[in-house]
């Protein structure tokens, strides 16, 4: 409980969690097309401003949860309701509520069947995912966890592309294979606690070394999964492609979120020792994943696809920087996250805003649109510069401090440059497939197929895009009131990993390396 | 060894020996009359058993065959009863009572839906 | 005195309605849907009292005149709750089915009503001759609604495969029954355990023996693995209506009885537990594998109930037998009572005449016609299969908490994984209906009962999970 800034006054979190909730009462009720449009569009909004609240209340000397509110949910199992935010779920938060009214806008006149079907999915997925963000009890968590499959499997089965049904169904199996052993961690842990769901206090708490390796991989896999990392990435593109653009924003911008997020809530501050351990192995991964996921997004000519397979390179730099396990690595890590939200969540916009009018993701349908649509290319070209991490733009700042934690000294990797130079060709992959598929489209051919109906933008579409454009500069920029938010949390997960990653270590007389 | 095990071993014994030496004997010294009566295989009424053995018998039979079981058992279940009603006294009489009374609606109801009638 | 009267009150109840429904229906004054009306109001009185007599704790009613043969404890109470409940929900939907297909009389529900009064004395049973009988009273009126439909080949096919297996179940129990009587002079379970407890079970070989086939003979009812093989015929053969009661109700009623007889001696179930392990996992994948191949709705329900028995089974392998609550396995029937019993209900009245959409494939679309039915057997489907925040999931998340805290994290893990496999064939169900086109109107002439049951359990499902368990 001391891990709690219990919060007195207005329930801030639980109304950012429930508001979309009960904003699908009245589209239960009211079956008209453009007002549950308007409808999901207000109450989005709505959440988006009241999450501002959190900013300005936020205490970035603690490193405590705000915000917190703790309520007995099933007294007999211990279960509570317990939410509450720290430096590392908080950009996360916002992110996700700053993107939904995003996605009404892109849906406005992509989507043309069931639409208030749609809104009802679209505000269960803002329900669960900050939901997910902020609970701090492990059966609340699970249960958010899970419940948030069903409405991203309905969009992407209802209103997805041909092979709807083969990707939603691989979606969601896929995922809930992963989540599955994660559950058998959390009762072991339930037990092993004291009967208690309490995330907090299952942080460092010196399981003894077999329980952490075991716990790890339980969790490992859920997490990986989501992330995806490199060879359980297999349902993404699959996903990504089929997937109607409000889905792959979300997809992108906010479930991929959830596994890194999962690694630092829960593999290090539950499994130190298993973490330093397997370390050598996750990094691996990581590097495989940016490897792979750039040469394949080179082969791709379907342009979701690539930034599907981008997506993987940009996780695998993610997953590199949490696992370095220093203060570079981590904070640049957070900071990639919010950055890949933004910037490949534009991308699908962009994507999708090509596809409402040529009705193809081909990259050579699209060739030379540049000519007709001026403002359109504008935006792709800075969300392209973004995404292979242009210095100005948001992403050099996190792949920097990514790639700067990777040079540096660690815990296992003492003196070695092994890891930083493996990492350093995904970034030239990067700026190689995005610039191929700029340029196809800026300035590819005209006259097959014959572009020249393209209607440009429309305020309703600069307005979707834009915003993503702002947090592309100012994170760009001025990224230090972004890491000012996290510091003293990143700090503290730092401090509390040193000091006790090595008991269990030594308990199991494993010498560090 | 009681004597009633020996009796009762005597008794088996004694089965053992006399009913194949029984048998063996109706074969040797028994008449042989054949004759049409004789020679059909039950006397039920089901008419010739000889030829297609598919044939199908009218359901009421089973039902009637059903009818008696139930009511048979019910006879069974009175002898018990009956033996040692000095013992269960009134409780044990209202107990047969109760047991009798459902026994009852199933007869009403056998009647009603018209069973016994052979039509 | 009253307090012995308060206890039976609900099977009394029971067994009154269901007489005073088969005088009546041989009276002929009687209107189907009055009779549906009657067997509610009945099952609706005895689930009153049963909640009644919850304020009395562990105690045998007519325990001098009966000689202990009955037990009423909390387990058994629940177990009553939930089969009377089956009842109800049943006689609701059977209501709306019967508006479509036109094979029922009045002792459909009087049958239903003998069945659930059978089902309740066996939940109460403490001695093996009376187990038995309740176990004929409810088999006997089962067989008679699987066959209701005279006129249907595969209700022929599945009466009489049911019938057959069923008997030799039956000459199991009273093989078992006859042995332990044999080595023990006794059928009471109070006998048993003291027997045990003084000789050591294995000590005992003709209570080994008798045990051995008294517990094949439950397996045999709950279709546990090398046992399971009649259970797709079966369902697929009888109405709606009654495949939902039979999966629910019937599984309830000797899921108690089975625990009841498994928790007399920790000897007993120390013995058993190894046996258990195997079979509770591949029951699980077996049944799995046979709901895979499915393409008939009913089929696949009765293949997952197989997987469900599974489930169940690892709950009886993880509960200790030294503080038998029985808890876990309650939670789990009542849950998964009321997701089979609900997507039955949406069945008995979407099926339509004579059960015409019956393969995946009919209920394409269904979203888009009936949205609401539509989303009602999703949340069904998602709480079989163990989706939160559905009662399922909850169920399911008491058995592995349970089945850790046993120490066998290997059959939780298994069952985590046997409910991701399930979700290959409930999930086709789900596409069909939302991501198809709709390729007819579903209309169906139903009356207003149908809908309102599968209501009422959407929103159960839901409460359910919200009502908390102690382990």
């Amino acid at each position: 409980m001391d891990q709690l800034l219990l919060n007195p006054g207005f329930p801030l979190l639980s109304t950012l969690i429930f508001l979309p909730l009960a904003g699908v009462i009245p589209l239960l009720i009211v079956k008209n097309d453009s007002f549950s449009r308007y409808w999901t569009l207000a109450v989005t909004t709505v959440v988006a401003v009241l999450s501002l609240l959190l900013i300005t209340g936020f205490d970035k000397t603690t490193v405590k949860f705000q915000f917190a509110e703790y309520h007995s949910w099933v007294q007999s199992l211990n279960i509570q309701y317990v939410v509450g935010v720290d430096g590392i779920s908080i950009l996360l938060v916002i992110l996700t509520t700053l993107i939904m009214p995003l996605c009404v806008l892109a849906s406005w006149s992509y989507i043309k069947t069931r639409i208030p079907t749609f809104m009802i999915c679209l505000l269960i997925m803002e329900t669960a995912m900050l939901g997910v963000f902020v609970a701090l009890d492990f059966v609340l968590f699970y249960i958010l966890w899970e419940a948030m499959l069903i409405p991203m499997y309905l969009l992407i089965g209802i209103w997805g592309g041909p092979r709807k049904i083969y990707a939603s169904v691989k979606f969601f199996l896929y995922t809930l294979a992963g989540s599955i052993l994660m559950l058998v961690g959390i009762i072991w842990l339930y037990m092993a606690n004291h009967y208690s769901f309490f995330i907090p206090d299952m942080m460092w708490v010196d399981y003894s070394f077999n329980h952490q390796i075991l716990l790890f991989l339980a969790f490992f896999l859920a997490f990986a999964i989501k992330v995806p990392m490199f060879p359980f990435h297999t349902w993404l593109p699959a996903a990504h492609v089929e997937a109607p653009t409000a889905g792959s924003v979300i997809l992108a911008s906010i479930l991929l979120k959830m596994g890194t997020y999962g690694f630092l809530r829960f593999a290090l501050p539950i499994t130190p020792a298993a973490t330093v351990y397997l370390m050598p192995y996750v990094l691996w991964l990581s590097i495989a994943g940016i490897i792979y996921g750039g040469f394949t997004a080179l082969a791709q000519q379907d342009m979701k696809k690539l930034i599907a397979y981008s997506s993987v390179g940009h996780m695998g730099f993610v997953t590199l920087g949490i696992f370095v396990l220093n203060i570079q690595g981590m904070e640049g890590s957070i900071l990639q996250m919010i950055n890949h939200g933004v910037t490949t969540g534009a991308l699908f916009l962009c994507v999708g805003m090509i596809y409402e009018r040529t009705h193809s993701r081909e990259l050579s349908s699209a060739t030379g649109v540049g000519k007709f649509m001026p403002v359109y290319v504008t935006f792709l070209a800075f969300f392209s510069l973004s995404s292979f991490g242009f210095p100005g733009t948001n992403s050099f700042v996190g792949e920097f401090l990514i790639l700067a934690g990777a040079f540096k000294t660690n815990i296992l990797f003492k003196h070695n440059i092994a890891l930083g130079l493996a990492a350093i060709p995904g970034a030239v992959l990067a700026a190689a497939y995005m610039l191929r598929m700029l340029q196809k489209i800026v300035w590819g051919g005209t006259a097959n197929p014959d572009q020249s109906w393209l209607t440009d933008l429309n305020i309703r579409e600069i307005a979707t895009l834009a915003p993503f454009l702002f947090f592309v500069f100012w994170i760009g920029l001025g990224p230090q009131p972004f890491i000012n938010l996290m510091h003293s949390s990143v700090v503290n997960l730092l401090d509390q990993f040193h000091a006790h990653q090595g008991h269990a270590l030594a308990a199991a007389e494993l010498i560090l390396r | 060894m009681s004597t009633e095990l020996i009796l009762s071993a005597i008794i088996f014994i004694g089965l053992a020996v006399i009913v194949p030496v029984l048998f063996v004997a109706t074969v040797i010294f028994g008449p042989r009359l054949a004759g049409k009566v004789k020679n059909e295989a039950y006397e039920s009424g089901v008419g010739n058993v000889i030829g297609a053995v598919d044939q199908k018998f009218s359901v009421k039979f089973y039902l009637l065959a059903i009818l008696f079981l139930i009511f048979d058992i019910e006879a069974v279940f009175m002898y018990p009863w009956a033996v040692s009603i000095r013992q269960l006294g009134w409780f044990g009489f209202s107990e047969m009572v109760a047991f009798m009374l459902l026994l009852l609606t199933g007869l009403i109801y056998i009647l009603k839906k018209g069973v016994l009638n052979w039509r | 005195m009253t307090r012995d009267f308060l206890l039976l009150l609900p099977l009394g109840i029971v067994g009154a309605g269901a007489i005073l429904l088969m005088l009546r229906s041989a009276l002929g004054k009687l209107t189907l849907e009055a009779a549906s009306l009657v067997s509610m109001c009945v099952f609706a009185l005895a689930f009153i009292a049963q909640i009644l007599s919850g304020t009395i704790g562990h105690v045998s009613p007519y325990g001098s005149v009966f000689n202990g043969m009955l037990m009423v404890t909390d387990f058994t109470r629940v177990a009553g709750l939930i089969i009377l409940a089956c009842g109800f929900f049943t006689s609701m939907s059977s209501q709306s089915y019967f508006k479509e297909n036109g094979f029922a009389t009045v002792e459909y529900y009087s049958l239903i009503a003998f069945a659930v009064s059978g089902m309740l004395l066996l939940t109460m049973s403490q001695e093996l001759i009376t187990a038995f009988i309740s176990l004929e009273i409810m088999s006997l009126s089962i067989y008679i609604l699987v066959g209701f439909n005279r006129t249907c080949v595969t209700c022929a096919e599945a009466v009489l495969k049911y019938l057959m297996l069923g008997a030799f179940t039956g000459a199991f129990f009273t093989m078992g029954t006859a042995l332990i009587y044999g080595g023990l002079n006794s059928t009471k379970f109070s006998a048993i355990s003291t027997a045990i407890a003084a000789h050591g079970f294995l000590h005992l070989p003709a209570l080994v023996g008798g045990a051995f086939f008294i517990i094949v003979a439950f397996l045999f009812k709950v279709a546990a693995f090398p046992f399971h093989a009649w259970v797709v015929d079966v369902y697929d053969g009888a109405s709606v209506p009654v495949t939902g009661f039979m999966a629910t109700a019937l599984k309830t009623a000797v899921f108690a009885i089975f625990a009841n007889f498994l928790m007399l001696d920790p000897g007993l179930k120390s013995a058993w537990v190894n046996y258990l392990f195997y079979i509770a996992i591949l029951t699980m994948f077996g049944g799995n594998l046979i709901a895979i191949g499915q393409n008939t709705l009913k089929r696949m329900l009765a293949a997952s109930g197989i997987v469900h028995t599974g489930y169940l089974l690892i709950a009886l392998v993880a509960v200790s037998a030294d503080h038998f609550t029985g808890s876990v396995i309650l939670y789990y029937l009542a849950a998964y009572a009321v997701s089979t019993l609900g997507i039955f209900a949406a069945l008995s009245y979407l099926t339509g005449n004579g059960e015409m959409r019956s393969q995946f494939d009919d209920f394409k679309g269904l979203a888009k016609k009936r949205p609401y039915s539509a989303a009602a057997i999703t949340v069904f489907l998602l709480s079989m299969a163990g989706i939160p925040p559905t009662a399922g999931f909850m169920g399911k998340l008491y058995i592995i908490s349970s089945a850790i805290q046993a120490g066998q994290v290997t059959l939780a893990v298994l069952g985590i994984v046997s409910s991701i496999l399930s979700m290959w064939y409930y999930l086709r169900l789900i596409i069909n209906m939302y991501f198809h086109e709709p390729e007819e109107t579903f209309e169906t002439e139903c009356s207003v009962f149908g809908p309102v049951c599968t209501l009422i359990l959407a929103v159960a499902v839901f409460a359910i999970s919200l009502y908390p368990v102690t382990i």
